[in-house]
């Protein structure tokens, strides 16, 4: 068995539904995000021509690309890429829908077509970067970004790879309603989108962080979950440093609360009220946080739930600078 | 080292691996006119589709079938439901496009004359729904890399298998025929009118295939067959083409003999990914040539048996290769018939023994996912 070895975030990067990517630039979303246009963000960061490629797989670019862009050192040319997406690309599936289910023509985009393909986003991401090495794309709902960045981990620590890109994407659409069978929101919530990449290594140098684990937990009672969380958590909490939970989107109010009342030196940090309700919203949770300048070292816990029931704790440690 | 304990497969040879190998040992063709939908233009169109729905308890078609292929993986590797409880249950698909048209559907017959497109959730409900009927506690994903999702689903495995992450994984191929794919690889020309073949000089494209295949892959058994090495690498050349001269091929295969640590010489034989179109084709036979020089060893490709399963191929090809392996053959390549000559290699007509040691199986896709896995037998 091979040795663990730390995981270290040497950068992060966040596109938010407002074009933000830094964390002076977000607002709080007042209502449901509007998909906009990409095109002149995109054109700072990379020479590619996109103008065939859909909304989505521009999210996946311009925060991979900004990721990239926020490196201390030159992007390894074996970094591989990991990038997880809970719907994939949404606006040319259903313009497929509509050309194949609606209409008798038989005419099919290839365009649409193209970029409906599951590795589309993931390609385009690899070609921005010049990248000819690992490339994956996960989707499992809510926790698409948690197992793409479990994936790397293990691949990190197994020397298969020595760097690594981790991030997730996801569009939201209109009319709502229909985005809501998708993504199975309560009314309360936002839909929102957005993108968040880690680029990752097993070196220190240069390093604003560190991942400290992806841990799925069980507990079939609100206690023996509550205990199970706070198992994990407490380790960390003895240590002294500021700690913050990110709660996913899942991560019921109740679930909130107790946890916050069992761990009081624990401080709530919610970024959904900048990025709204979507499935690789941890990305956006996750890296967001190294938006921040600090003095003192902090960790983060990001939660979720999904529907079936399990949960899923990422934790990272932010380094002072 | 990884072993592959139990393998079980559905396709449209039929339920079971043994139905698989008896139409691979006979050269038999079994694709059919499509029947399971309508589709919006006129051509015929031949698909690889499962013939008949195995009962399952509740679900969909694609949960029955897959349950039908993992109780035959689990009665090979003497498992039983609750000993999977601990398992890694890894699926690879291009996505699930079939459930969601299948509802659409519905609600048109309903009489909704606007339904909501892709009313289902994302690609990883599948795997999400499985497991939880399964009853399965460990990691759960699903690798959407389009034609290399499964075989990716492999590497996952070993390498979680290889960290002592999990006892054992399972690993799913799904893919069911959807009328957005077939019209999408109309549209793009790449369909075949008369069937797959392979590296044959008249080939003019893929055919779609319906098919569902479980591995069991559990560390230091034994077992017949192994994973011994493994690579994916992305060509950024082209979104839905690899590059012709087949560079990144052969950095991916040579990526796997390395990691298994053997080299070219010691391949017995090589599962093409061999699509049958034009341009993969060619750029799969420079792969083949750069790293085995001017002696490839001889070749097959199994989508004349049982489609391009896409999502689905990297777990139906390694479960159908192995298992005529196990039953003591190299199954030839159906559908080729005259040497090509830009590719200047040809797949065997024929079956040959399988003698022991080690084969290596191809798997490359759009968004230039290449992936290579070298595996053992005997």
């Amino acid at each position: 068995m091979a040795e663990k070895s730390p995981i270290y975030i040497l950068s992060a990067a966040t596109l938010g539904p407002g074009q933000d990517t830094a964390s002076a630039d977000r607002r709080v979303l007042a209502e449901d995000a509007m998909p906009l246009d990409l095109q002149a963000l995109l054109k700072t960061f990379t020479e590619q021509d996109l103008r065939r490629a859909g909304h989505f797989t521009e999210l996946a670019v311009v925060g991979s690309q900004l990721c990239i862009s926020r490196l201390k050192q030159p992007l390894n040319q074996g970094t591989a890429v990991y990038f997880s997406t809970g719907l994939g690309e949404v606006q040319k599936t259903v313009a497929l829908f509509q050309q194949v289910m609606d209409e008798d023509t038989g005419l099919v985009s290839p365009y649409s077509f193209v970029n409906s393909v599951s590795s589309t986003a993931g390609f385009y991401v690899a070609k921005a970067a010049g990248l000819k090495s690992r490339n994956l794309t996960v989707c499992q709902e809510e926790f698409s970004f948690e197992t793409a960045l479990k994936l790397a981990q293990t691949d990190l620590e197994n020397n298969e790879v020595d760097f690594a890109m981790v991030g997730g994407a996801d569009e939201c659409s209109h009319p709502r309603a229909e985005h809501m069978h998708r993504i199975q929101l309560e009314d309360s919530q936002s839909m929102g989108e957005g993108s968040g990449w880690l680029c990752l290594g097993k070196a220190s140098r240069n390093a604003i962080g560190e991942v400290l684990m992806v841990k799925e937990i069980t507990g079939d009672t609100p206690a023996a979950w509550l205990t199970a969380v706070e198992g994990i958590l407490s380790q960390w909490l003895k240590k002294g440093h500021m700690t913050y939970l990110l709660p996913g989107f899942r991560l019921e109010k109740t679930n909130i609360n107790n946890l916050m009342n069992r761990l009081p030196e624990m401080e709530l940090k919610n970024y959904l009220d900048y990025c709204g309700c979507f499935h690789t919203a941890a990305a956006f949770g996750l890296a967001s946080v190294f938006d921040e300048t600090r003095k003192e070292p902090a960790l983060y816990f990001h939660i979720n739930r999904n529907t079936y029931g399990r949960t899923m704790v990422v934790g990272v440690y932010a380094f002072p600078r | 080292m990884i072993s592959i304990t139990g393998i079980g497969a559905v396709s449209s040879c039929g339920s079971g691996i043994k139905s698989l190998v008896e139409h691979m040992h006979e050269g038999r063709d079994s694709s059919t006119p499509l029947s399971l939908f309508p589709l919006p233009f006129k051509d015929e169109i031949r698909v690889n589709q499962v013939k008949y729905a195995p009962s399952g308890d509740e679900g969909s078609r694609i949960d029955a079938m897959v349950l039908n292929a993992l109780e035959e993986a689990m009665a090979e590797a003497g498992l039983n439901k609750k000993k999977l409880s601990d398992s890694a249950f890894i699926l690879g698909s291009s996505g699930f496009l079939f459930e969601a048209e299948e509802e659409y559907r519905q609600q048109k017959e309903k009489g909704i004359t606007k339904p909501a497109p892709l009313a289902r959730r994302g690609s990883g409900h599948v795997a999400s729904r499985l497991a939880k009927q399964l009853g399965i506690q460990g990691p759960v994903l699903t690798l959407t890399t389009a034609c290399t999702s499964s075989a990716n689903a492999m590497i996952a495995a070993a390498n979680m298998l290889r960290m002592g992450e999990v006892r054992r994984a399972v690993i799913v191929g799904a893919e069911a025929l959807s009328a957005i794919t077939l019209s999408g690889f109309r549209s793009l020309m790449l369909l075949a009118p008369n069937g797959c073949k392979p590296f044959d000089a008249k080939r003019q494209g893929i055919q779609l295939g319906e098919a569902y295949a479980v591995l069991i892959l559990e560390p230091n058994k034994t077992a017949k067959n192994k994973v011994c090495g493994w690579t994916n690498l992305c060509d950024t050349n082209n979104v839905i083409s690899t590059n012709m001269d087949g560079r990144l091929i052969q950095q991916t295969m040579a990526g796997a003999l390395s990691c298994a640590n053997i080299n070219p010489g010691q391949v017995i034989a090589v599962k093409a990914h061999g699509t049958g179109t034009i341009d993969n084709d060619i750029a799969e036979g420079a792969g083949m040539r750069l790293v085995f020089d001017s002696k490839v060893p001889p070749f097959t490709a199994l989508k004349g048996y049982v489609g391009h399963t896409l999502g689905a191929c990297g777990a139906i090809e390694t479960a159908a290769f192995l298992g005529c392996l196990n039953a003591g053959f190299i199954p030839p390549a159906i559908g080729f018939d005259q040497q090509d000559p830009s590719i200047g290699i040809s797949p065997i007509k024929s079956p040959m023994e399988a003698l022991p040691g080690y084969y290596m199986l191809n798997f490359f896709g759009f968004g230039g996912n290449n992936t290579s896995l070298v595996l053992s037998y005997g």
